[in-house]
């Protein structure tokens, strides 16, 4: 019937509104006359930050680009030369490789004679709607027609015949309705639905996290509308800062492995590697060097170095920060540095199990026990004034499952009928709950009676529980619950655990705690419900599943999307390792990384260090947020609280110190000093712009600006001599808020 | 990053300096102007001058108060030996005290501490007995029915919190006393950019209020980047000005390039103001207490330069956990401390501030006076001494209790329950350093709980107001 008319006028416009709650990226073609051009609003492109999948930031959904493979497309090219950019044929789905493929309307007479009909091809997934121009208004103004959803077939739409002139348009949007990173026809091509965040045949893991892996898969899947999507791996920036996020600083050979299997593939493979412990690590150098407490960092430091399950490391060390302990506040474990050691393997070896399995090592930890006082917590007596000890009790539901407040499942704080927030447990809570952590002993072969204590490495085995000197009764704990009495220790304690793994808070309370240590101090209300409904699970999938929720964090747009949304600062001390792996740092003796290095001074320099947080309240608060600029708009900057005077003064000189001399290993023995590989600069030293690219390169590809790069290669072309050139750069970069801050 | 200069006054100061901003020399504006007005405050220097300096000594740990202070004869020594047993120390190893408390009983001082003996005898130190963190008055029946008690009793984090927060009843204190005391008093009482909260060490929670802060110094002065001051480094460090006054539009770059500059901006102030000050008294050089005590009293002698006519300095001194020790005394801590506040108060006297320079101490807890074998464990109430030329010296203030085993304020182990709380305490610090009484509820909000302070000191520890 249609006479498909190519009217249009190569404008498109682009504009982002929310209607409902719905995020739209509407497309406006233009029917009728080219001379209504002056008339349109300005050309303006961009994509919104929610939506499409799009790891490599070009604007283009990768869903749409791969369909694609043979050609380059780019956002603002038109690479058919059939009027309409890349970029605009992305949002209406057409054909970037086919010059007779392009978003246009028809009209033609209605069959009345007296109307109009107007057309477009509706495609699955995406909506759209009939626009006219409004002379009074000089705005385009939304017909009497509603949206309508494209479902394949021809939409039409009759407009009245008799008007003077009207100039019509067709608006196309997207739209992400479940807000889980991929709009409604990417979902429709890959079979998944655009109504839930977890609606492939994965269950439990986020769409997004699916599609990625879809895409960097093994190539030609089948799609919903017959193309094959063809495989699309990531480019050496995005792998580098996906590295960022799941390591301890990107190596070569892990980047490679990145750009050849993909983030999902990579990650996949790191979720299923066996696990390297801290424990044996430090085993092997403590029975040669007797024992003091830098054994602990440096057999950290080790692992940290040359462990091959990298991403458990680094989430173990997350976890860390987390259930703190700490060196500063317990003797016994500062004096033995295995008892340190063995503590930590609890996320080492948990990491990617589940929360509930943690929660539960760390209570029955002896080193736990001592730290928070709950060892040898007895039964009350109230003639001689005891009652339980409340301080695991208390910090186990302030710091390690729920926090202080109700939350959403997005992580917002719930406010009651009165507008206040609902605390979620008092003091009689605490106290309640004080009762259920009494009766923990030492354990082991040689803890034969309550108050036993045992000496050295026995000091390792989980605590046991003793009947006789646990409070019997009722106890009313958190939740509203009800623990009955009656019951072994063991029963109310397990009990217990098991309500604060179920609790509603646990899930998103902990996912940003997670994410601000993987990805960014903010995330968003969405982000954070996508890796809840991860850590929740589906159907009978138990809760606190790290291996979905780390794909949940980890494979998340806001993690892969460049920009502003995953800002956070560097931990100063993860800033070190970074060099230290991306510089290749090494005393040309051993085996880069294999021995194991410390610094008396680090804790000092960097006001952190694992396992020495000044309290359980580990180094920063996730909620800090320095004043000034940051404050006044709402921002969360944990890292800011340890980024103190003296401590951002005496961080660059460690670093710069590192550079221009050497990295002392703790016992500074002449043989031990480490240097970073510099000499593989000495090629580029000549050109103060190569050199500069060359350190950008492998320290954090991308990451820098033309402003930043100008304002150290000028400074570079002071000097000709190419050792100073070398370690001015590498040091004015590190130390340069692009690289300090990432994005 | 938390905001250095926030007076209103410094605030317009910074202004006017920013406007004589000139590519890289911001700084150098900045100090000459500092220099301006330290000479501008010169002029008013003397002997009469309004300035005050309170020095906090942290004895991280919980220091074994009880053998620091203890009955030195007779029944009350026998009393005392009894309770401690093998931490007990003879008559011979303590100092009497040349007068007696109300009761009769003689206290004395650890042989280890006799400039501290010496300076109580001249009136110029004072002891605080059986203090510690309190949320209201207590006695052992109230605890008995369950009265609010400070959190985390026992345990040293959340003792040494409270004791810099003055809020027993909150774990997660974000401001401390001293913090708190500075959002007041910097205002009218410091001119120049650095803050009139100086710590050994760095940022901590007691000097931290709602907007002033610490900065952080070491026994050398400010640590500087090392790259800084040598002028064959100057186009290096004109680039690193550039990269922090670029532009970012990323807030968190920006806000770190403005923190890093001004760390820069104030060490350079801070080291520049002592740069030309000249203190003659000696300093023992291995004494780790001393060290800081001289740069505290060089940061006294530059308050003209730095335009702080009130300062507060935070040392701790590590080493007082003697859980596997007689006590402090025994490692010699005791004996470095008393050697180095010797050592300061003659600095002091050569400034010309006696008068204007208070030293106390604070520690987290007392000790259990019973013995777990070796040493003693985690207690609550200890005792504490104040030095200084406006002390009301020679005198015992609170109630210094009875030792014996199982006696009133015993809540088992020889865990004493304080008869003086923290805030009792501090509000006569407070209160000496110019907080007025309508103010106090900012920096010390249990004290009402305590004394109403519209009647004046509480337990009067200064001689002067």
């Amino acid at each position: 019937m249609s006479q498909w008319k190519r009217i249009f006028l190569g404008v498109m416009v682009v504009t982002f509104t929310m209607m409902g709650s719905l995020t739209k990226s509407f497309l406006n073609a233009i029917a009728f006359k080219p001379m209504i051009r002056p008339l349109l609003p300005l050309l303006f492109l961009g994509v919104s930050a929610m939506g499409q999948i799009d790891s490599d930031g070009d604007g283009l959904s990768d869903l749409w680009s791969a369909q694609y493979p043979e050609a380059v497309l780019t956002g603002g090219v038109d690479s058919d030369g059939d009027g309409l950019s890349d970029l605009e044929e992305s949002l209406a789905l057409t054909d970037p490789t086919n010059p007779e493929s392009y978003f246009r309307a028809g009209i033609e007479p209605a069959e009345d004679n007296v109307d109009v009909t107007l057309s477009v091809q509706g495609l699955p997934g995406q909506l759209y709607e009939l626009q006219y121009w409004n002379l009074e208004d000089e705005a385009w103004t939304g017909s009497e027609h509603s949206v309508i959803q494209g479902d394949g077939s021809l939409i039409e739409l009759n407009v009245s015949g008799d008007a003077s002139v009207r100039f019509y348009r067709f608006a196309v949007s997207s739209v992400d309705s479940d807000q889980d990173g991929l709009l409604a026809w990417e979902e429709e091509l890959l079979g998944f639905s655009d109504s839930s965040v977890t609606s492939s045949t994965v269950s439990g893991v986020p769409d997004y996290a699916v599609a990625l892996q879809v895409l960097e898969g093994s190539g030609s899947v089948l799609l919903a509308n017959g193309n094959f999507l063809q495989k699309s791996l990531p480019s050496r920036e995005e792998a580098f800062r996906f590295l960022q996020q799941a390591t301890f600083g990107p190596t070569e050979e892990e980047i490679s492995e990145v750009m050849e299997i993909g983030m999902s593939g990579w990650l996949n493979h790191q979720l299923n590697h066996e696990t390297m412990t801290l424990t044996r690590n430090h085993w092997s150098r403590a029975s040669s060097s007797g024992v003091n407490s830098f054994l602990w960092t440096m057999g950290w430091l080790r692992a940290a170095m040359v462990a091959p399950d990298h991403f458990r490391q680094k989430f173990g060390y997350a976890l860390s920060q987390i259930f703190v302990n700490s060196n500063l506040g317990n003797d016994e474990m500062r004096n033995n540095p295995f008892l340190a050691a063995d503590y930590y393997d609890i996320f080492l070896e948990h990491s990617f199990a589940s929360y509930g399995d943690v929660l539960e090592e760390v209570t029955f930890s002896v080193q736990m026990g001592q730290y928070l006082s709950h060892l040898f917590n007895q039964k009350a007596d109230p003639e001689i004034g005891r009652f339980p000890d409340e301080n695991f009790a208390r910090e186990i539901m302030q710091l390690f499952s729920i926090g202080l407040v109700e939350l959403e499942p997005n992580g917002a704080v719930k406010l009651d009928g009165d507008g206040q927030v609902i605390p979620t447990y008092d003091q009689t809570t605490v106290t309640e709950m004080a009762k259920i952590f009494t009766g923990f002993g030492h354990g082991g072969p040689r803890a034969l009676f309550f108050e036993a204590g045992v000496s050295g490495n026995d000091k390792r085995f989980p605590m046991k529980l003793y009947d006789d000197f646990h409070e019997p009764g009722e106890k009313h704990i958190v939740g509203g619950v009800t623990i009955p009495a009656g019951q072994t220790a063991m029963e109310d304690v397990m009990q217990t655990l098991e309500v604060l793994e179920n609790h509603s808070n646990t899930a998103p309370f902990m996912a940003r705690l997670l994410i601000q240590r993987l990805v960014t101090s903010n995330p968003s209300p969405e982000y954070i419900r996508r890796v809840s409904s991860a850590w929740v699970g589906e159907g009978d999938q138990a809760p606190g599943d790290f291996k979905r929720v780390a794909r949940a964090i980890l494979l998340d747009p806001e993690a892969r999307e460049t920009g502003k949304a995953r800002t956070r600062l560097q931990e100063p001390f993860l800033r070190f390792l970074h060099l230290f792996r991306t510089l290749e740092a090494s005393n040309g003796q051993m085996v880069r990384g294999t021995h194991p290095v410390s610094f008396a001074t680090a804790l000092a320099d960097f006001g952190q260090l694992p396992m020495w947080a000044p309290s359980v309240f580990n180094f920063y608060s996730p909620d800090f947020s320095p004043q000034g600029e940051l404050r006044d708009a709402g921002l969360f900057a944990p890292e800011f609280e340890i980024a103190t005077t003296d401590r951002l003064i005496r961080t660059d000189n460690f670093l710069r110190s590192s550079i221009f001399r050497w990295i002392t290993p703790f016992g500074s023995k002449v043989e031990e000093r480490l240097f970073y590989d510099l000499d593989q600069f000495l090629p580029v030293a000549s050109d103060p712009q190569a050199l500069v690219e060359a350190i950008e390169n492998k320290i954090a590809p991308g990451a820098f600006s033309e402003q930043t790069k100008t304002i150290v290669v000028s400074l570079l072309e002071q000097r000709v001599d190419p050792d100073w050139r070398i370690k001015t750069g590498v040091h004015l970069l590190i130390e340069s808020p692009d690289f300090v801050v990432t994005e | 990053m938390k905001e250095i200069n926030q007076s209103k006054t410094r605030r317009a100061f910074l202004k006017q300096s920013a406007t004589l901003r000139v590519g890289g020399s911001a700084l150098l504006s900045s100090v000459c102007n500092l220099r301006m007005m330290g000479q501008l405050a010169a002029q008013n220097a003397g002997e009469d001058e309004d300035y005050r300096a309170l020095v906090c000594l942290f004895l991280d740990g919980g220091n074994d108060s009880y053998n620091m202070l203890a009955p030195a004869e007779g029944a009350g020594h026998d009393e005392y030996v009894l309770a401690r047993g093998n931490l007990s120390y003879a008559t011979s190893e303590l100092l009497p005290f040349s007068n007696t408390l109300p009761d009769g009983r003689r206290l004395g001082l650890h042989e280890s501490m006799p400039s501290l003996k010496a300076m109580y005898e001249a009136g110029d130190a004072a002891m605080i007995a059986n203090v510690g963190t309190l949320i209201r008055p207590t006695t052992v029946s109230d605890i008995q029915n369950g009265v609010a008690l400070p959190q985390g009793l026992f345990s040293h984090a959340d003792q040494s919190q409270h004791w810099q927060s003055g809020l027993p009843q909150d774990r997660s204190a974000v401001t401390g006393w001293a913090g708190r005391m500075a959002d007041i008093l910097q205002e009218t009482a410091v001119t120049g950019q650095v803050s009139m909260n100086l710590s050994f060490s760095g940022l901590n929670l007691l000097q931290s209020g709602e907007s002033a802060t610490s900065f952080g110094i070491d026994g050398n002065g400010a640590r500087q980047l090392d790259l800084w001051e040598n002028v064959s480094n100057a186009q290096t460090r004109a680039a690193m000005e550039s990269l922090w006054g670029a532009e970012y539009d990323n807030v968190f770059r920006r806000a770190f390039a403005g923190a890093k500059s001004e760390a820069v901006g104030l060490t350079s102030v801070y080291n520049n103001a002592l740069s030309a000050v000249e203190l003659n008294s000696v300093f023992s050089p291995q004494n780790s207490v001393s060290i800081n005590l001289r740069q505290t009293a060089r940061s006294i002698a530059a308050r003209a330069e730095l335009g702080a006519k009130r300062q507060t300095f935070f040392i701790e001194v590590k080493g007082f956990d003697t859980h596997a020790m007689k006590s402090a005394a025994s490692s010699g801590n005791l004996a470095l401390i008393d050697t180095a506040i010797a050592e300061f108060f003659a600095a002091i006297e050569e400034l010309g501030l006696k008068d204007k320079v208070t030293l106390f101490t604070a520690s987290d807890f007392g000790r259990t006076l019973s013995s777990n074998g070796t040493g003693s464990d985690h207690a609550w109430g200890g005792n504490q001494f104040i030095v200084g030329g406006a002390v009301a010296g020679k005198q015992v203030f609170g109630e210094y209790p009875e030792l014996a085993p199982g006696s009133a304020l015993d809540l088992g182990r020889g865990r004493l329950l304080p008869t003086t709380s923290v805030d009792e305490y501090l509000a006569d610090l407070a209160l000496w350093m110019g907080v007025s009484p309508t103010d106090m509820g900012l920096v010390l909000p249990n004290l009402t709980n305590f004394h109403d302070v519209n009647d004046g000191p509480r337990l009067g520890l200064f001689s002067q107001a």
